[in-house]
């Protein structure tokens, strides 16, 4: 598997060690993983390619991340306001988000959930659940991703069914229409 | 007015109904005279003529005068007619004797002129003694009953003034004129010199002694008087005589004091009321006194009246004092009770919670300051309103109907106001209701006690900011150690030696890091429980910083950085907890060499300072790092705040709090500014 086959998963935390540890078990399992510190600086290095112009000399990247993980209390931006920052950018808002704090009352879950955000994760969750619930987003993606390639590869080529579908449909279309003509017809003689 | 009574009542010099004068101008006749009244036991004086006669009836007051009629110069007649009009004279009897034969004429102007018999010469023994005794006999009769309408004058003259001074006595309560009052009139029915009213004082121990003369003012004069003295003795004249010779020694008293042998001149009388002796009358006189029986009885009754009297001034003033007393218990208590009554409205008014009363119906009876102000309202338009009137419409009032309508004795409610003072800010609010019941336990009202709990709610806040802070922060190295130890553990084999080692050694510096949270947390804690107590002691300053340098000198070294210490000599000594100050240098220094980079140097200065007049203890500790900007530096010593916002640096956030924490608690001050060599510059003032 090449580099680029790898999915991308973006991981903003302020705290280095976490991310560290984070990384590892991403890369371990096959991710491809960028870090940042905060919201300002993931939004930084997305903007460079993407909305045009970003901080210069900020980290680059040459494609979007498949999947964002985001930490809530940070300084510079907060997760909140980068969930929203992301959510209204139309190149961003179709990349799932999950949220990994250490806030974990159920106030802050239902207030993130409520926000929009695929999940909410506990940042001492078991690493297998952050990566069950990584991967079940990740294939939700690929899902959707594929039923649209499907979509479009059929109206390229269209099947045997589908031109029959189209001439028994035209043909349809034509007797009623030629039945109400004939109709009208009748009537205005008479 | 004494002597005026006195001639009144008095008889005149009194007839001698045993002495005759004989008036003739012939002594032939006058011894004829002598020898008719040889054997009789009559008593002659004799007169020549009229004017002698006169005069010997004025000085000798004979009863019967017996006189010639033709005399020369004063006739018979005109000597009659003049001692007729004499009123020392007039009571006599008067027998005309005369040689001439009677005329009708002569006897009728005899008779006229008051005559009483008429005798001719020549005459006999006989009859003449007949006739004298006869006139003796009228005469003496006349005298006895001038006499006994005299005493009946004197009686009813004694019975009047007994009248009177009953009239006068029982007219007023006024002690003090009972008693002047009825000395005068005692001394005026007595004709006495002196009346002495004595009587025991209860209250002071002594015996009050009232004086009055006649013609002078009455002066009361208390006694000490030996105790055990029963009241009937004060009757006793030799006790009266004593105590007046004391009082006209010590008193310079101006009237003639008898002398206290001779007691016949004293007479006493008990004052007794209901079987008692309440006091004793003592009359004095000039000569001693005999009484009659009239005179006693009516002494006897004066004192009873006057007992009388007195005792109703005494008990009428009894019954002023108490009135007296009750009426200043009364104002008192009327006093006592407009003090407690503004003690407890400035009580009320003082009281920083507000407090509402409402009577049985829900009214607002009261409410004080604070009350006003929660409400937003004065009381004058609140007192008497009910507190269902839809006027009362506000949270607090809301709240105040839930209170009243709850059924407990005691409820609690909470509700947040606006702040008045401060535009957009809330108040925490948290009442408290009680029912006031009887005995019987209805019910009669009811007092609500609001609580500003602003304060204690943000303390509240406060704590939970700090918990949640710290679960935080515990939560963050947990997080980062189980990440590790999966990876340790899942893909043991995959990783490299190096990475594993890093691993373990991040693993190892978490653990570390999560052992000086708690420590730090703990001792936040015990400083916000008011449990840190501070030790006091002695401290050398400069041998205290000078371990602490040397024991972190290593560490600074190992990261590249000098660590100095610069001190001033004599030795700072100062009065701090040895232990406390430690962490405090520990701090500050290890916050300098984490924050300095490679080839920085960190300084610790110790010095006096004498800012404010006051000497105080003066720790710099200088790095060249990076420096702080202003806007962070007063966050700086907020719990959980790192200028280090990436975790970069280990710490746990709370370490410039702890050294806040200890410094306060000593007293001091700290401040950060630029070090001149563009890093920081924390400053700690202690005092000494």
């Amino acid at each position: 598997m090449s580099q680029s086959d790898k999915a991308l998963i973006m991981v903003i935390d302020d705290n280095q060690e976490f991310l560290n540890g984070i990384e590892l078990v991403l890369e371990m399992e096959g991710y491809q993983v960028w870090t940042a510190l905060n919201g300002q600086e993931a939004l930084d290095a997305l903007k460079d390619d993407f909305a045009g112009g970003g901080a210069s000399g900020a980290k680059t990247y040459d494609r979007l991340p498949d999947l964002i993980l985001a930490d809530i209390m940070m300084p510079v931006m907060d997760g909140y306001e980068f969930y929203e920052r992301v959510r209204t950018n139309p190149y961003l808002n179709s990349i799932p988000f999950i949220f990994l704090s250490a806030k974990s009352d159920n106030v802050d879950i239902r207030y993130g959930k409520g926000l929009g955000a695929d999940d909410y994760l506990s940042k001492l969750a078991e690493p297998e659940d952050i990566l069950a619930s990584i991967q079940g987003k990740l294939r939700r993606v690929d899902q959707q991703r594929n039923l649209a390639a499907q979509f479009v590869g059929e109206m390229g080529k269209p099947s045997v069914g589908a031109l029959v579908f189209v001439i028994v449909i035209a043909v349809v279309v034509a007797i009623i229409a030629c039945g109400a003509g004939v109709f009208l017809a009748l009537n205005f003689l008479s | 007015m004494n002597e005026q009574t006195a001639n009144t009542v008095s008889i005149r010099k009194e007839l001698d109904s045993n002495k005759i004068l004989i008036v003739d101008d012939i002594p032939m006749n006058l011894e004829l005279m002598k020898i008719m009244f040889r054997d009789s036991n009559y008593e002659l004086v004799f007169a020549n003529d009229g004017p002698e006669g006169l005069e010997k009836a004025r000085q000798e007051s004979p009863f019967l005068i017996i006189s010639d009629i033709q005399m020369p110069g004063m006739s018979g007649f005109e000597l009659c007619k003049r001692i007729k009009n004499d009123d020392q004279t007039k009571d006599a009897a008067v027998i005309f004797v005369t040689a001439h034969a009677r005329s009708s004429k002569q006897v009728r102007e005899g008779l006229e002129m008051g005559a009483d018999e008429y005798i001719s010469r020549p005459f006999e023994r006989d009859e003449l003694l007949a006739r004298v005794n006869a006139v003796a006999r009228l005469k003496r009769a006349e005298l006895e009953a001038q006499q006994q309408a005299i005493l009946v004058a004197q009686r009813n003259k004694g019975l009047e003034l007994l009248n009177e001074l009953a009239v006068a006595t029982t007219s007023s309560l006024d002690l003090q004129r009972i008693l002047t009052f009825s000395m005068q009139k005692l001394s005026q029915i007595f004709d006495a010199e002196m009346i002495v009213i004595l009587m025991p004082d209860e209250a002071s121990q002594k015996l009050i002694v009232n004086i009055a003369s006649a013609g002078a003012e009455g002066i009361t004069i208390p006694v000490s008087i030996k105790p055990g003295l029963s009241t009937i003795d004060l009757a006793r004249r030799r006790l009266v005589a004593s105590i007046l010779a004391r009082i006209s020694n010590e008193h310079n008293y101006p009237f003639t004091v008898p002398h206290p042998d001779n007691l016949d001149l004293i007479t006493t009388i008990p004052m007794i009321s209901k079987e008692e002796a309440v006091g004793a009358i003592a009359m004095i006189d000039r000569q001693p006194r005999q009484f009659a029986e009239v005179e006693w009885s009516q002494l006897i009754s004066a004192v009873s009246i006057i007992t009388v009297a007195i005792e109703n001034a005494q008990l009428f003033s009894k019954v002023q004092n108490f009135n007296r007393r009750l009426e200043r218990k009364v104002q008192e208590r009327t006093r006592e009770l407009a003090e407690e009554k503004d003690k407890v409205e400035a009580i009320l008014s003082s009281i920083v919670d507000g407090v509402l009363v409402l009577d049985a119906n829900k009214r607002l009876v009261t409410l004080n300051n604070a009350a006003q102000e929660m409400a937003g309202s004065d009381a004058e338009s609140l007192i008497g309103k009910p507190i269902t009137s839809d006027e009362l419409a506000s949270p607090l009032w809301n709240c105040i109907r839930y209170l009243a309508d709850n059924s407990e004795k005691i409820a609690t409610a909470s509700v947040d106001i606006p702040n008045v003072n401060k535009p957009g800010g809330y108040l925490s609010i948290q009442a408290h209701s009680a029912k006031v019941q009887t005995e019987t336990g209805e019910t009669i009202g009811m007092a609500i006690v609001l609580s500003d709990v602003t304060a204690v709610m943000e303390v509240e806040r406060m704590k939970a900011r700090f918990m949640a802070g710290v679960t935080h922060e515990l939560k963050t190295p947990l997080a980062v150690i189980r990440l590790h130890t999966n990876n340790l553990a899942a893909y043991h084999d995959r990783l490299p030696q190096e990475k594993r080692e890093q691993l373990l050694k991040a693993i190892q510096a978490q653990v570390k890091q999560l052992t000086s949270l708690v420590e730090d947390t703990l001792k936040l804690s015990r400083f916000d429980a008011g449990v840190a107590s501070i030790e006091w002691q002695s401290v050398n300053l400069n041998q205290l910083a000078g371990q602490m340098v040397d024991e972190m000198r290593l560490l600074a070294e190992e990261k590249g950085i000098s660590l100095s210490l610069s001190a001033s000599s004599p030795d700072i000594i100062l009065n701090a907890d040895s232990k406390k100050l430690k962490w405090l240098l520990n701090n500050l220094i290890d916050n300098a060499i984490k924050f300095t980079p490679a080839g920085g140097s960190v300084g610790v200065q110790l010095g006096l300072d004498t800012a404010g007049g006051k000497q105080s203890a003066l720790i710099q500790v200088t790095d060249t790092g990076i420096g702080i900007p202003i806007d962070e530096r007063e966050r700086l010593f907020d719990r959980f705040y790192r200028v280090d916002s990436a975790h970069t640096i280990p710490g746990t956030g709370l370490g410039l709090s702890i050294v806040k924490e200890i410094v306060t608690a000593h007293g001091g001050s700290i401040s950060v500014t630029n070090s001149p060599d563009g890093g920081s510059m924390f400053s700690v003032s202690l005092p000494l």
